[in-house]
């Protein structure tokens, strides 16, 4: 097996927030993301204070950025 | 002395940039890199990547995708590829290759992926161009009727160039092929034609070279330098022709008319050869790929000249491709040959014989001609390339002189000063109007009484005759562009007088 090949491609979710998801929301992403992927996807969640707000979603090479940091970021970006 | 900008007017400012600013969710896929090597990296994970889409790797490299596998993507590395790991992440940025255009690049030398390389600060352009796309169809274009003067000679009298036509100028190292298209670019001063010049391959400071002179002819104004040097990698060398294209087709959209010179597309061969060895794909003659027609065909397909209704604009190519041993029968320069609308043949004989541009006017072909020549050109020049072949026939007897007819005799003496009639210096373009005044002169019988030798210094002092004492007629043949009978008789009077006096 080659480095970089995804072990468990669509088992695992990993959603990273600052503060830990309540049991609605974890709802809400299993079933927006069995959507997305056509099966059914466990999450974990791990606590990133880095982020500074909303979330991330990684499952296997797939991402979704949609944290509080990534949009600072962009606002940087385009007053340069 | 005190600032008066009062914070709120920075506030203000602040807060109008940032309306401006949208923040959306970003997703997509995650890439791994598994093998670099040469210029190409192997990735894995990109599974919604689109071929031809640009990537980003970690290092804020760039790079391209050009070959899409089952569990993985190769990518051609645009850009240094010592910065890049094994288990680096790579994301597609969603676009396809593109290029910035515009009016702002006028003048700048910049590498395929539009950085600037010659210091005058970064370029900011309105326009993103993708550097590979579809050659217009059949009813976008018209036929080729406008002339594009090159300045040269040999050139304009009997191999013609028009706007929107392929030239394929073609010949062994070192015989003058990229000279006369410097030449051909400084001629386009003044014309409105932007002249884009592709370097591919070569040595940094022969384009260094290249990019002074245009400077110093005010050439600089109305060309765009596109360069991809040998020690660039190969996958810029192969880029940089699709992007100089796609520069030219900007102007060509516009109505305008453009100019591109390829130097040279052998360089580029061998570029694309490289890349598609690394990248496993099974090669065939000369190692080449099995797609190296494509990659010529759908580069020069991009030249056209667009239909009124789409804007009238041209795109012209002269491509110059480089043969080993003057061997015209060999894989790339046949491929071109095909695709081109004709070609310019130099061969190096020629050259060492003091015929310069080495022209072989026999072999070569404008396959536009005539509809691309003003009349006043046809008018003088229609026998010219009829009696220089039969001249290149009898010049065997050019010894046994004196034993030949008379009519055999005086042909060999009109051969033989058509084509020292033909020598043109480097750096010295000739507007059409010089070149009428020269031809009429020629095929007339002015220069018969002249020795071969001298027919150089006659040329000379006949255009600065003309230029001092008979502008006027230079002005007639420019603006009337045919040679009426008044004209005629003028020139034979301003001809008679100067050879009195020569």
């Amino acid at each position: 097996m080659k480095t970089g090949e995804s072990v468990s491609k669509l088992k695992t979710a990993v959603v990273k927030s600052v503060v830990p998801l309540t049991a609605g929301q974890r709802n809400e992403f299993e079933m927006k993301l069995r959507v997305l992927f056509g099966e059914e996807v466990t999450i974990t969640n791990e606590l990133d204070r880095q982020l500074l707000g909303g979330f991330t979603v990684r499952v296997g090479d797939w991402f979704l950025d949609a944290s509080v940091i990534r949009d600072l970021q962009k606002i940087k970006d385009s007053l340069k | 002395m005190a600032h008066k900008i009062s914070t709120s007017i920075i506030v203000s400012d602040l807060l109008k940039k940032l309306d401006k600013v949208k923040t959306t969710i970003e997703s997509g896929y995650i890439g791994n890199v598994v093998e670099v090597s040469d210029g190409v990296a192997k990735v894995s994970g990109l599974d919604d990547l689109s071929y031809s889409e640009m990537v980003e790797f970690e290092s804020g490299v760039l790079g391209v995708a050009i070959n899409l596998e089952e569990k993985e993507v190769g990518i051609v590395i645009l850009g240094n590829y010592l910065d890049i790991k094994e288990g680096d992440r790579v994301r597609g940025i969603g676009r396809l290759l593109s290029i910035g255009v515009g009016h702002e690049l006028i003048g700048r030398v910049i590498d395929p992926l539009g950085n600037p390389l010659d210091g005058k600060g970064s370029i900011k352009t309105e326009k993103f161009y993708p550097i590979e796309k579809l050659a217009p169809g059949v009813v976008k274009r018209q036929p080729v009727n406008t002339p594009l003067q090159t300045g040269i000679k040999a050139i304009d009298s009997m191999i013609p160039i028009g706007r929107g036509q392929r030239e394929l100028i073609i010949g062994d190292r070192g015989t003058g092929k990229t000279a006369v298209t410097l030449d051909t670019i400084l001629n386009q001063k003044g014309k409105k034609v932007i002249c884009i010049y592709i370097a591919i391959g070569q040595k940094s400071s022969r384009v260094a070279q290249i990019i002074d002179l245009f400077n110093r002819h005010h050439a600089i104004e109305h060309t765009i330098v596109v360069a991809a040097n040998a020690s660039d990698p190969a996958s810029l060398q192969y880029i940089a022709p699709y992007t100089g294209t796609a520069i030219g087709e900007f102007f060509m959209d516009q109505g305008k008319d453009a100019l591109v010179v390829y130097d040279d597309l052998t360089k580029h061969a061998w570029a694309y050869r490289q890349i598609s060895l690394i990248l496993r794909r099974p090669s065939g003659r000369e190692a080449y790929p099995g797609d190296i027609f494509y990659l010529h065909s759908r580069l020069l397909e991009r030249s056209a000249r667009m239909a009124d209704k789409y804007g009238g604009g041209s795109l012209t190519s002269l491509p110059i491709i480089e043969t080993q041993a003057g061997d015209m029968s060999a894989y790339i320069p046949t491929n071109v040959i095909s695709i081109t609308d004709g070609q310019i043949y130099f061969e190096s004989d020629l050259f060492y014989a003091g015929i310069r541009p080495a022209i072989n006017v026999g072999l070569s072909v404008s396959r536009v001609g005539g509809a691309a020549q003003i009349k006043a050109m046809k008018q003088v020049t229609g026998r010219l390339r009829l009696d220089l072949a039969q001249y290149r026939d009898l010049a065997a007897f050019a010894q046994f002189a004196t034993d030949l007819d008379e009519k055999t005799k005086q042909q060999i003496e009109r051969g033989a000063r058509m084509i020292e009639l033909l020598k043109q210096g480097q750096f010295n373009p000739m507007s059409v109007e010089e070149q009428v005044v020269l031809f009429f002169a020629g095929t007339n019988g002015f220069l018969d009484s002249i020795p071969v030798g001298r027919i150089g210094d006659f040329e000379e002092g006949l255009l600065e005759y003309f230029n001092a004492q008979h502008k006027d007629i230079l002005k007639k043949i420019r603006t009337e562009e045919k040679i009426s009978d008044d004209l005629s008789r003028d020139l034979n009077k301003a001809l008679e007088s100067f050879s009195k006096n020569f």
